[in-house]
C-alpha cells in the first residue's frame, strides 16, 4: 500500500475509534422532566446493569425508565450493560466515571469488584452497589440469608404435616458457584433451617460452600449458574443420586434456575404434586404465576427486582445529599409470600405490583431523596 | 487396520475405560435410566457436532453455531406459540439456519474471509438477533405438548436421539458413500490441488456452512423442546463444546480428516464426563478442569501417534 494511503487508513481509523469510545457504551438513555434533555436540576445518573438478556435484570431497566417516565421525575439515567461479564463491567466503570454523572449505580456481575471499586472510589462520585458489594460504593441488598430462612419455614411447616422426613426426603438446592456467598446465602440457610424441621442431618451454615455437592444424607447442592440451560443439564445429570420415591424439596438462587431443575424432574417423572415441592426465589411474572396456579410451588420470596431501580435512584439521591446510610446495608424490599398472601402485593390476575413493604430503620433514610415519594408506590409514603 | 479404524477403537476403548471407573465410584451410574441421560443431554451437542465435523473436515470451522443455538430455539418458540405445527416450525428453524449459513458460507468461500473471523462475527450477529427477537425475554411454550421433539417415544428413547441417530446415519453415508463426500475431503485435505482437480470448491465450501448452521438451528429447536422455552441465552457454549468434541473424535483442525464416528464417540466421552462427575459429586469447577484436561490427553496421544508414524 502507498504511504500517503497507508496515513490516511491510519487517521481515520483513530478517529473512528475515538468517536466509538466516545460514544460509549451505552445501551440505552432515558430522561423526563419538565424540560426534555434535562436542565441543570437534573439528577444525572449512571447505571450498569447485571445483564440486558434476561429477563429477571432488564425489567430494572424498563421500570425505572417508566416509572420516570410516567411520573415526570426529573431524573436522567444513562443505562450501561455489564453482560454478565465482569471485565465488561470493569469498562462501563470506566467509561460511568468519564460521564462525570450526579451518582453512579452498578449492579456488579461477580463479586470480583476489587478493580471496579478503586475505579469508582478514584473518581469520588457517590456510588450505589446493588445485590453485590463493591468497595467504594454504599451497598443496597436483599437478605438472601433471611428469604432462604423464610422460605424454609414456609415450605418446612407444610411438608411437616405431610410426614416428611429424613427417610423419606432429599433437599435439593441449586447455587450459583461464581456468584460468591452473599448471594448464596440463600440457599445455605435454607437448608440449616429446614434441616432441623424435618429431622435432616444439621450442619453449619459455613461449611456449604461452593464446593459443596453433598449436604448431610438428604441434601444434594448443584451449580445451576442461575440460568435455566445448566440447571436442567445439572439436575439431568444427578438424577440416579436422588433415591427413587423420595419426596423433593426444590429452592434455588432465582427462578430461571429453579424451572430449569424444575424441567429436568418433570421430564424424569419425577414431578408429581404429592412428591415435589417448590419454594421460589424473586418475584417475576414466572414465579408469582406458578405461586398462585402450580400446587407444587409453595412459597416464593418475592425480592420485587423490578423496583430495585427505584430504591437504586433513592439512595444515589440521598448520597448526593450528603446522607449517610445508617447501616452497612440497605435493605432492598423483601417479602416471603404463599398462597394466601400473594394478592395482597401483587394485582389479581398478573405480576404487577401492587404496593411495596413499608421502609425499614435501615432504608427509612431513602425517603430524603425524594424519588420515593414522586413514584409512590410504597406503603406508608 | 487403518488410522482412522485404529483412532475409533481407542476413542471408543477411553470411552469404557471412563464407563468403568464411574462404575466403580457409583453403581447408579450404569443403569438405562442414567444411560438415557446422558443421550438427552448429548444430543444437543451431538447435533451441533455434526455440523462441525463437516465445516472441520473441510478446513475451517464454525464458531457462529453458539449464536445459530439459541436463534433456532427462539424462532422455533415463536413458530409454536404462533400455532404452527410442529413439522412446518422445524422447517422454518431450518430456513432460518440455512440463511445463517449462507452467509458463513459466502463469506468464507467468495469473500475469502478466514473461517475464524467470519464465523466470529456472525455469532455475535445470530446471538444479537435472537436476544433482539426474544427482547431479552423467555418464550415459554404456550402449549407443553408443542415439545414433542423432546418427548419420550420408541423403546422409551426420546424423539431427539433418534433424530441424532438419523442423523448420523445420514451424514455418514453422505461422507463415505456420495461424490460431495469425496469433494470435501479433499477440499480439506488440500483446497488447491481440489480446485484444480475441477471442484468446485466455493460451493463445497458453502454446502457445509449451510448444513452446519442447519444443523445449529435445529439443535435449538430441539433445546427448546427440553425446556418448553426459547430464550437467546441458551446453547451460547455450543461452539466450543462441539469443536472440542470433533476434535476429540478424531478431526484435525488442518482439514481432509475426521468422520461421524469419531465425533460421536466424542461427544458421548463429553457427555459421560460431565454426567459422570455430577454423580460422584466432583464440584462444578473442577468439572471445567477435569473436561479440558481429558480433551488435551486424549488429543495429545492422538497427536503423539501420528508424529510418531509420519502421518
Amino acid at each position: 500500500m502507498h504511504r500517503p494511503v497507508q496515513f490516511v487508513t491510519t487517521v481515520s481509523t483513530a478517529i473512528l475509534l475515538a468517536a466509538t469510545a466516545a460514544c460509549g457504551n451505552s445501551v440505552d438513555t432515558s430522561t423526563a422532566g419538565k424540560t426534555s434533555g434535562g436542565t441543570s436540576s437534573t439528577f444525572k445518573i449512571s447505571f450498569s446493569n447485571y445483564t440486558e438478556a434476561a429477563p429477571l435484570f432488564r425489567v430494572i431497566h424498563t421500570n425505572l425508565d417508566k416509572a420516570i417516565k410516567d411520573k415526570g421525575a426529573d431524573v436522567k439515567v444513562k443505562w450501561y450493560d455489564n453482560a454478565g461479564d465482569p471485565a465488561k463491567m470493569l469498562q462501563n466503570a470506566q467509561l460511568m466515571v468519564a460521564d462525570k454523572p450526579d451518582a453512579i449505580v452498578i449492579y456488579p456481575v461477580s463479586s470480583a469488584t476489587l478493580g471496579v471499586g478503586k475505579v469508582l472510589g478514584d473518581s469520588k462520585i457517590p456510588c450505589v452497589s446493588v445485590n453485590l458489594d463493591t468497595a467504594a460504593c454504599h451497598f443496597l441488598n436483599i437478605n438472601n440469608r433471611a428469604l432462604g430462612e423464610g422460605t424454609a419455614k414456609v415450605i418446612g411447616d407444610i411438608v411437616k404435616q405431610r410426614g416428611w422426613n429424613a427417610t423419606n426426603t432429599t433437599v435439593l438446592i441449586g447455587q450459583n458457584a461464581a456468584a460468591g456467598e452473599q448471594v448464596n446465602d440463600c440457599v445455605r440457610y435454607f437448608y440449616t433451617t429446614i434441616a432441623p424441621m424435618l429431622g435432616l442431618d444439621v450442619v453449619d451454615a459455613a461449611s456449604i460452600t461452593a464446593k459443596t455437592t453433598k449436604i448431610g444424607a438428604n441434601a444434594i447442592q448443584f451449580d445451576g449458574v442461575s440460568q435455566l440451560q445448566p440447571s436442567f443439564e445439572a439436575v439431568k445429570n444427578l438424577l440416579p443420586s436422588i433415591p427413587k420415591g423420595n419426596n423433593i424439596i426444590l429452592y434455588t438462587v432465582n427462578n430461571d434456575s429453579t424451572n430449569g431443575a424444575l424441567r429436568a424432574l418433570v421430564d424424569a417423572g419425577r414431578g408429581d404434586k404429592a412428591k415435589l415441592v417448590i419454594g421460589g426465589l424473586g418475584g417475576d411474572e414466572a414465579g408469582i404465576k406458578a405461586l398462585r396456579n402450580d400446587p407444587r410451588w409453595l412459597a416464593e420470596g418475592d425480592i420485587f427486582v423490578s423496583w430495585w431501580g427505584e430504591y437504586a435512584v433513592a439512595m444515589a439521591q440521598a448520597l448526593a445529599k450528603g446522607k449517610t446510610p445508617p447501616n452497612q446495608v440497605t435493605a432492598l424490599p423483601q417479602i416471603i409470600l404463599d398462597k394466601q398472601t400473594v394478592d395482597q402485593y401483587h394485582k389479581a390476575g398478573s405480576a404487577d405490583v401492587k404496593l411495596l413493604p413499608k421502609l425499614d430503620p435501615s432504608n427509612e433514610y431513602l425517603r430524603d431523596g425524594g424519588f420515593l415519594q414522586v413514584v409512590g408506590n410504597i406503603a406508608g409514603l | 487396520m487403518n488410522e482412522s479404524t485404529l483412532r475409533a477403537l481407542l476413542l471408543t476403548g477411553f470411552l469404557v475405560l471412563i464407563i468403568i471407573y464411574f462404575t466403580t465410584r457409583d453403581s447408579a451410574f450404569l443403569s438405562r435410566e442414567n444411560g438415557l441421560n446422558i443421550l438427552v443431554n448429548a444430543s444437543v451437542i451431538g447435533i451441533v457436532s455434526l455440523g462441525q465435523v463437516l465445516t472441520i473436515i473441510s478446513g475451517g470451522f464454525d464458531l457462529s453455531v453458539s449464536g445459530t443455538v439459541p436463534l433456532g430455539s427462539v424462532v422455533f418458540a415463536i413458530l409454536v406459540n404462533r400455532g404452527w405445527g410442529i413439522l412446518p416450525a422445524v422447517g422454518g428453524v431450518l430456513a432460518v439456519g440455512a440463511v445463517c449459513g449462507l452467509v458463513n458460507g459466502l463469506l468464507v468461500a467468495k469473500v475469502n474471509i478466514n473461517p475464524l473471523i467470519a464465523t466470529l462475527g456472525t455469532l455475535s450477529v445470530t446471538g444479537g438477533i435472537a436476544l433482539t427477537i426474544a427482547d431479552g425475554l423467555q418464550i415459554p411454550f404456550s402449549d407443553p405438548n408443542a415439545g414433542v421433539l423432546a418427548e419420550q417415544s420408541l423403546f422409551g428413547v426420546n424423539n431427539h436421539v433418534w433424530i441424532l441417530i438419523a442423523l448420523s446415519i445420514a451424514i455418514f453415508l453422505v461422507l463415505r458413500y456420495t461424490v460431495f463426500g469425496r469433494y470435501l475431503y479433499a477440499v480439506g485435505g488440500n483446497r488447491e490441488a481440489a480446485r484444480l482437480g475441477g471442484i468446485r470448491v466455493s460451493a463445497v465450501t458453502t454446502g457445509v456452512y449451510v448444513s452446519s448452521a442447519m444443523l445449529a438451528s435445529l439443535a435449538g429447536a430441539v433445546l427448546a423442546s427440553q425446556l418448553l422455552t426459547g430464550s437467546g441465552t441458551v446453547g451460547t457454549g455450543s461452539a466450543l463444546l462441539s469443536i472440542a468434541a470433533v476434535i476429540l473424535g478424531g478431526a484435525s483442525l488442518a482439514g481432509g480428516v475426521g468422520g461421524v464416528p469419531g465425533t460421536l464417540i466424542g461427544v458421548l466421552i463429553l457427555g459421560t464426563l460431565a454426567n459422570g462427575m455430577a454423580i460422584i459429586s466432583v464440584p462444578a469447577f473442577y468439572q471445567t478442569i477435569a473436561t479440558g484436561l481429558v480433551l488435551l490427553l486424549a488429543v495429545g496421544v492422538s497427536q503423539a501417534r501420528r508424529l510418531r508414524l509420519g502421518i
